[in-house]
């Protein structure tokens, strides 16, 4: 058996991994994973900036530690070792969290701990990492990561800014709009508003890569 | 070795297993002393929040601005410039409870005290919690408050609304109320923590003129006992005007003292 030659950490083959789930193949806006979590923390955009680097640290990790382990994991109890794995990751962000960004895991309150059901995790986990080498699969989870983080980062953005007239908690809207009878959209802070910006932005989306499902 | 054997299997899982556990019990151990501090800054922000001591808007450069050590200096022993919050206990019959230790009175939480004795017969055992607010050291020395803020919480809809009461040295005059935890829906139950809600409470008095308790939500006029309503939160409205009336006549007989007898 002869020696594969190494392949180049950011070959194009690697470095698609990374794009590939930031537009092409968005676990969002393609995939449809993650819906739950991007309606409940995006009606702001600092949580939802939290949540998606939170989310990010969690994929990386469990695609890296589980393709480190992946020859060593019985096939009969595999899904269970990745789900142990990915629930120590999201109770290490909680803790982390609760330690040094207090006001935040307030707020993201329950859906830091339900990262561990974010199918994207899973997923990824389970899809890819099991079957793919380390640095493969750190890449994958990054790319993944990142691409749930762009969609929720988008929707908290317009969610903020429409629903509550603030960007970071800081006012945005002009006093004299106000005084002219502006008024904040209200169903951008409820759930509802996420679903019209994510409709929004699957209908964009698709649009560019022109990607339909054939019915 | 086979991968698949019941005993590898076996093994590899309560590897797993001790790894993790081992893994966060070392980061809950090393963590816990920041996140302690964390919810202590955070519970005492909202009493000076109900005090107007406390903006959580205010930027670091802002006149009104609190770092989480200055939240915790207020109440310390020598005060944040010159300002106290003492907190302290007061039994049924609305006397200060006496030479309880420090760690006792910091862990006294209202709501465990009222779930414990339950029965009325036990009512004299339970032993609320209150915090006096002087404005300078000679005022607390001279035991002159100039504000008292009170727990409250009470069921609305789906869950325990937690928040505290700020009422004037008399006890008869609202100065400001926060609600602070709750699972009320968003933008109808859940309004009741905005600030377009709480501020009409400020400066409403506490009684009506046939000396009853009266502060409470109204849907029509308002008048110097009442707040409107936040409208399609009817039972949310219900439980804030209960928990008002359940530990204002609770408290009141510590105020009863203040006012003189006035009353």
């Amino acid at each position: 058996m002869t020696a594969e030659p190494k392949e180049p950490l950011f070959s194009k083959k690697n470095m698609k991994l990374m794009k590939d789930p930031l537009i092409d193949n968005n676990p969002i806006a393609v995939q449809v994973l993650g819906i739950c979590s991007a309606l409940a923390v995006t009606a702001q955009l600092q949580p939802s900036v939290i949540m998606a680097i939170s989310v990010t640290v969690v994929i990386t990790f469990s695609n890296l530690i589980i393709s480190l382990l992946r020859n060593l994991i019985p096939n009969s109890i595999r899904i269970i070792v990745e789900l142990t794995v990915i629930a120590t990751l999201v109770i290490l962000v909680d803790q982390v969290l609760k330690a040094y960004a207090f006001e935040m895991s307030k707020q993201l309150s329950v859906f830091v701990g339900l990262i561990i059901t974010n199918c994207i995790v899973m997923g990824r986990a389970e899809a890819f990492a099991m079957g793919n080498k380390p640095w493969p699969s750190l890449l994958d989870g990054l790319g993944s990561g990142f691409g749930y983080g762009v969609i929720i980062v988008i929707v908290g953005f317009f969610r903020e800014v429409l629903g509550s007239g603030t960007l970071w908690g800081h006012n945005i809207i002009p006093e004299f709009l106000v005084n002219l009878g502006y008024v904040n959209n209200g169903l951008m802070v409820l759930p509802p508003g996420a679903f019209v910006i994510i409709g929004l932005i699957v209908w964009l989306q698709r649009e560019k890569t022109k990607a339909y499902e054939e019915h | 070795m086979d991968k698949n054997s019941t005993a590898y299997t076996l093994g590899f899982a309560a590897a797993v297993t001790i790894v993790c556990a081992i893994l966060l019990g070392v980061a809950a151990t090393k963590l816990k002393p920041l996140q302690q501090t964390n919810a202590e800054v955070d519970k005492k922000s909202k009493i000076l929040l109900a005090l107007n001591e406390f903006n959580p808007k205010a930027n670091k450069t802002d006149e009104a601005y609190r770092s989480s050590e200055d939240v915790l200096a207020y109440f310390d022993k020598d005060g944040f410039k010159d300002k106290f919050v003492v907190k302290f206990a007061v039994n049924h019959d609305g006397k200060v409870i006496e030479g309880l230790s420090d760690n006792e009175l910091s862990n006294l939480e209202l709501e465990p005290q009222i779930k414990k004795f339950p029965n009325e017969a036990d009512f004299g055992k339970r032993k609320y919690p209150i915090y006096a607010f002087y404005a300078s050291k000679a005022d607390f020395e001279a035991k002159k408050a100039t504000s008292y803020v009170i727990p409250i919480y009470g069921y609305g809809l789906w869950s325990n609304c937690y928040g505290v009461l700020a009422l004037n040295q008399t006890g008869d005059t609202v100065q400001n109320i926060v609600y602070y935890k709750h699972g009320e829906t968003p933008g109808l139950g859940g309004e009741i923590e905005k600030e377009y809600f709480t501020k009409p409470f400020i400066g409403k008095k506490v009684f009506n003129a046939k000396g009853e308790v009266a502060l409470k939500t109204t849907k029509g006029e308002v008048n110097e006992n009442t707040v409107p309503a936040v409208s399609g939160a009817t039972f949310t409205m219900d439980g804030i005007d209960n928990m008002l009336k359940k530990f204002i006549t609770i408290y009141d007989k510590f105020f009863q003292s203040k006012r003189g007898g006035a009353q």
